[in-house]
């Protein structure tokens, strides 16, 4: 039968049509988790930063100086200990000269360009840098009077970051891959059972056919699309062959045999 | 009965290929559900805990200060606080030792003493420096951190954050997943058009005409049909049961024919009879050689619909981004410093609407020539290479060159593909094969802002430009399916030639057209490209909004023109109603920007865009219709392809018109002001339109006779 030769076509279209909207849901997901992973992420450094400045800022109520708190190392090294997150804090001045840092290696040498860039033009408010080992979320510090005199950072694993949601978009993966599997599976089969009812339809009609009686159209082909027409066609058929017959009868009547 | 017979087929096969898809996705929201839950849950945790710990502090700073544990005097008030800080918090509560609360703030989860009393929560106390991960507690997940002084455990602070913040994540992506489901709808219908469509509706087309011949006793042989494509079977058993009749026929006709060749006493008695009965058969029925006639084959016409839809759908992607894209490439233009950034923000889109608009001629002539799969072929190569360097563009200086590309690789496909059209018609079935053409640049209007505006947010505008890139090229494959052009069809095109400068001229100082074409096809297009495409992009964003809410409001108006359009076409069949559908529709959009006035929240975008599209969809396919109605004298004078190309025309310089007197609005203005301006004047050209055609219709001596 010729309609076999559509039905690989509709199963193409139904493992189509599932890629496509499983794969955008399955993109959406994935875009969806790593905007709210990322924004919790940045949240929660901030929440730390902001802990943090609250505690520079009871010392600069008292009269200390920016650049002379004693305790800040200490603040700074617990607050990094309670994240594992946090590769180090980092305090700079509004040029980037480094004041106070967890990591050593880094207090000696002058914070990312990358850093002041996007402190600057945050323009007061909350900043974040994504940049390998020098991602950081920041927070700008301001004296009394409100004037920026230097900045938090919190630098943070971006490797650590990408690695989990690594993990998710895996587990993303593979779901969305076993819906579009079993999705693209059940479309093609209610696919081709629309087109086997539409076959039947056809079958019947062949049948018919073949067996030369139109009268033996089946409910289901005289119901069909072409009922109407194929009873007006076998019924023509029916009188041109009897009209045709009685004129053979006629031709041979009397006919020497 | 063969078309409604094949849209039941269609309707069957995309509804079963639709409940599958809403099926899997509804799967995919309850997977990633709870995928979030399990990977966002912990990120949560320790975001609340970051709070937490600078709450505990403040208590532990209070008992140093000598406060008892139980006593400590405004705690709630640092609870509040910390809600203020992080606003997901649902729940905070202080217990001892043994789990009673001392304080609490918010709505404590059900189940929470009992968790707070519970030996795992408890034995975290004996670890101050590690507390356990999130546990769900009733709608809660609840954090709990043991405080602890220098000599002893005190007790814990526990923190609940809603289980909702997932369902919240995962109800904010449900406009897009409904974005997705409408446009695999449209997608699905598409690919069920190209991959079997076209063979089902020649097969269908074919198996009708055997029947109908022989059902009207007709049993000529019909013109070789292939018996290769769906229902061959059947359709070789039907022409076989016919030819049985017509060889039926011919052997009793061969045999009648003999026997009156015989001598008169040879020849059987019923010979007379039977010859006589012969002639009057041959009088009800159709007998004998097949007919020399041959028609043009739907087949080819349909094989268009696929690359156009693929290349127009790589154009619209970048609907919904492009404003902004060239907003955040800006840089000052070299010797005119004092042109505005709004400007040049509008000059890419203006000056590609300009090269559609003024190379059509230049472009269907070059088709003409090397042939519309050729020429096809060329404009969505050229286009793909504009895209791609689009897509990495550095300012809007060479974007402006980039954008022209695409502008001819868009400008010759659109120009070949109606080539292609006209040259698979006859005056018989061109309407509906330009509503093929037509149907297959709206569905793409329809799938491509609104995915447009989902992948500009989550992969970037560039990755965007990319991915049109690839559909351009990806039509390319599609294209190359379809014949080379035949020295009929070339012919057949030939007839059209671009309108010369006499001809625009002299339409353009006649009334009756640019009743048609100033009043209402220019200002339509204006609206279409100043408001949607350049004002509606900016603004959306300005708002805070997301490029994907652009692509939900521009696919608003492709949907409205998809399902209303062929209504309103159907309804325009006498110049009355076609005058009234226009004017109706030019005033009902410039109200639809009016909307602006009430305010500034994208809910009235959306009902902008939506009375847009309503009011386009009645006026567009009359006003095409009315240029012949009210130019009968001039369509006889110059011949319609000139009447019609200068319409065109008009009405495409219309389209370049739209974004720079946006950007001129919006410049002296503001965005409001622009939406409102544009709308407004159209609304009027509306109202001059309705009064100018009643005129003429009260003046018989303007209707053209």
């Amino acid at each position: 039968m010729t309609m076999a030769k559509t039905k690989p076509q509709l199963i193409v279209v139904a493992v189509l049509v599932c890629l496509f909207a499983v794969g955008m849901a399955g993109l959406l997901n994935f875009f969806k988790y790593r905007s709210n992973a990322e924004r919790i992420i940045k949240e929660r450094l901030v929440v730390t930063g902001t802990s943090i400045e609250n505690s520079i800022q009871s010392s600069l109520a008292l009269g200390l100086q920016f650049a002379d708190l004693g305790t800040l190392p200490e603040t700074l090294e617990r607050e990094r200990a309670t994240d594992d997150l946090i590769l180090s804090i980092e305090v700079f001045d509004t040029e980037g000269k480094p004041l106070y840092s967890t990591d050593r290696l880094r207090a000696s040498r002058d914070v990312p360009a990358a850093w002041i860039t996007a402190a600057r033009q945050a323009a007061g408010k909350d900043w974040f840098v994504k940049q390998g080992t020098d991602s950081a979320a920041g927070i700008a510090i301001e004296n009394n009077f409100g004037l920026g005199i230097g900045y938090l950072a919190l630098r943070y694993s971006e490797e650590q970051v990408s690695n989990s949601t690594m993990a998710v978009a895996r587990q993303l993966a593979l779901s969305a891959f076993a819906v579009f599997a079993a999705a693209a599976t059940l479309a093609s089969l209610a696919l081709v059972a629309v087109m086997n009812r539409l076959t039947r339809d056809f079958d019947a009609v062949e049948a018919a056919l073949r067996a030369r009686d139109g009268s033996r159209l089946s409910p289901a082909a005289q119901k069909g699309p072409f009922g109407r027409a194929l009873r007006r066609f076998f019924e023509t058929v029916r009188h041109a062959e009897s009209d045709l017959a009685q004129l053979r009868a006629e031709l041979h009547r009397g006919a020497p045999r | 009965m063969n078309q409604s017979y094949l849209r039941s087929i269609y309707l069957r096969l995309a509804g079963v290929v639709m409940l599958v898809v809403v099926l899997a996705l509804a799967a995919s929201a309850f997977l990633s559900h709870r995928a979030f839950e399990a990977a966002l849950a912990p990120e949560m945790a320790k975001k609340v805990a970051s709070g937490g710990a600078s709450a505990r502090s403040l208590v532990l700073k209070a008992m140093d200060n000598q406060i008892a544990f139980g006593e400590i005097y405004g705690i709630e008030q640092t609870f509040d606080d910390l809600k203020r800080s992080i606003p997901d918090i649902a729940y905070v509560a202080v217990t001892d030792t043994t789990g009673v609360v001392l304080y609490q703030r918010f709505t404590a989860p059900a189940g929470a003493p009992a968790h707070f009393r519970s030996p795992a929560v408890l034995g975290s106390l004996a670890t101050p420096d590690f507390w356990p991960p999130a546990v769900r507690v009733g709608e809660q997940y609840v954090v709990s951190m043991p405080i602890v002084t220098r000599q002893q455990p005190v007790g814990m602070m526990h923190i609940g954050v809603s289980v909702e913040f997932v369902d919240r994540i995962i109800l904010d992506m449900l406009l897009d997943v409904v974005v997705v489901l409408v446009v695999a709808l449209f997608f699905t219908l598409e690919l069920l058009n190209f991959m079997a469509g076209s063979k089902l509706e020649t097969a269908l087309k074919s198996l009708g005409e055997t029947i109908e011949r022989g059902a009207s006793g007709d049993f000529t042989p019909m013109r070789a049909r292939g018996t290769a494509g769906p229902f061959g079977a059947v359709l070789k058993l039907l022409e076989d049961v016919r030819e049985r009749v017509n060889t039926g026929f011919a052997t009793l006709a061969r045999d009648i024919e003999q026997g009156r060749r015989v001598p008169a006493h040879e020849r059987p008695p019923g010979l007379a009879a039977a010859h006589s009965g012969l002639q009057a058969l041959s009088q009800r029925f159709r007998f004998g050689a097949a007919d020399s006639t041959t028609t043009r084959d739907d087949g080819q016409l349909a094989k268009i619909r696929a690359p156009l839809f693929v290349f127009i759908l790589a154009e619209e992607l970048t609907r919904p981004f492009l404003p902004g894209y060239i907003k955040s490439l800006l840089v000052p233009v070299p010797g005119l410093p004092w042109l505005a950034p709004e400007i040049v923000v509008g000059l890419p889109i203006a000056l590609f609407m300009l090269i559609v608009a003024l190379g059509q001629p230049f472009l269907g002539a070059y088709a003409q020539r090397v042939g519309n799969r050729h020429a096809m072929m060329v404009g969505a190569g050229v286009a793909a290479f504009g895209f791609v360097a689009s897509a990495i563009a550095s300012s809007v200086l060479d974007l402006l060159l980039w954008r022209s590309m695409c502008a001819l690789g868009y400008g010759l496909v659109f120009v070949a593909a109606q080539g292609h059209v006209l040259a698979h018609t006859n005056n018989a079935n061109r309407a509906r094969s330009f509503a093929l053409f037509i149907g297959a640049i709206m569905v793409a209007t329809v799938c491509g802002p609104s995915i447009g505006g989902i992948l500009a947010d989550n992969i970037g505008e560039r990755w965007t430009l990319a991915i049109a890139a690839l559909l351009a090229i990806g039509s390319m494959g599609a294209i190359r399916l379809l014949p080379r052009q035949d020295a009929a069809a070339t012919a057949a095109q030939s007839e059209i030639k671009p309108p010369s400068l006499r001809e625009i001229a002299s339409l353009m100082v006649n009334k009756r057209f640019m009743t048609v074409t100033g009043l209402a096809a220019i200002p339509a297009k204006v609206l279409l490209t100043g408001v949607c495409f350049y004002l509606v992009p900016l603004y959306v964003l300005s708002l805070g909004s997301t490029q994907s809410m652009v692509g939900r409001i521009l696919m608003i108006y492709g949907v409205v023109m998809v399902v209303l359009m062929p209504l309103a076409a159907s309804f325009a069949t006498t110049r009355e109603r076609m005058e009234w559908l226009v004017g109706s529709g030019l005033l009902l959009s410039g109200i639809g920007t009016l909307l602006l006035m009430f305010g500034d929240h994208v809910g009235w975008i959306f009902a902008a865009v939506f009375l847009i599209g309503l009011g386009q969809s009645l006026s567009i396919a009359a006003q095409s219709a009315l240029v012949r109605e009210h130019c009968d004298s001039e369509v006889t004078a110059m011949g319609e392809p000139a009447v019609y190309g200068v319409y065109r025309l008009l009405e495409r310089l219309g389209n370049a018109l739209g974004p720079m007197l946006a950007a001129v609005l919006l410049m002296a203005f503001s965005y409001r002001t622009g939406f409102v301006a544009i709308g407004g004047a159209v609304a009027l050209c509306g109202v001059v339109f309705i009064l100018a055609t009643r005129r003429s219709n009260a003046a018989p001596a303007l209707v053209p006779v």
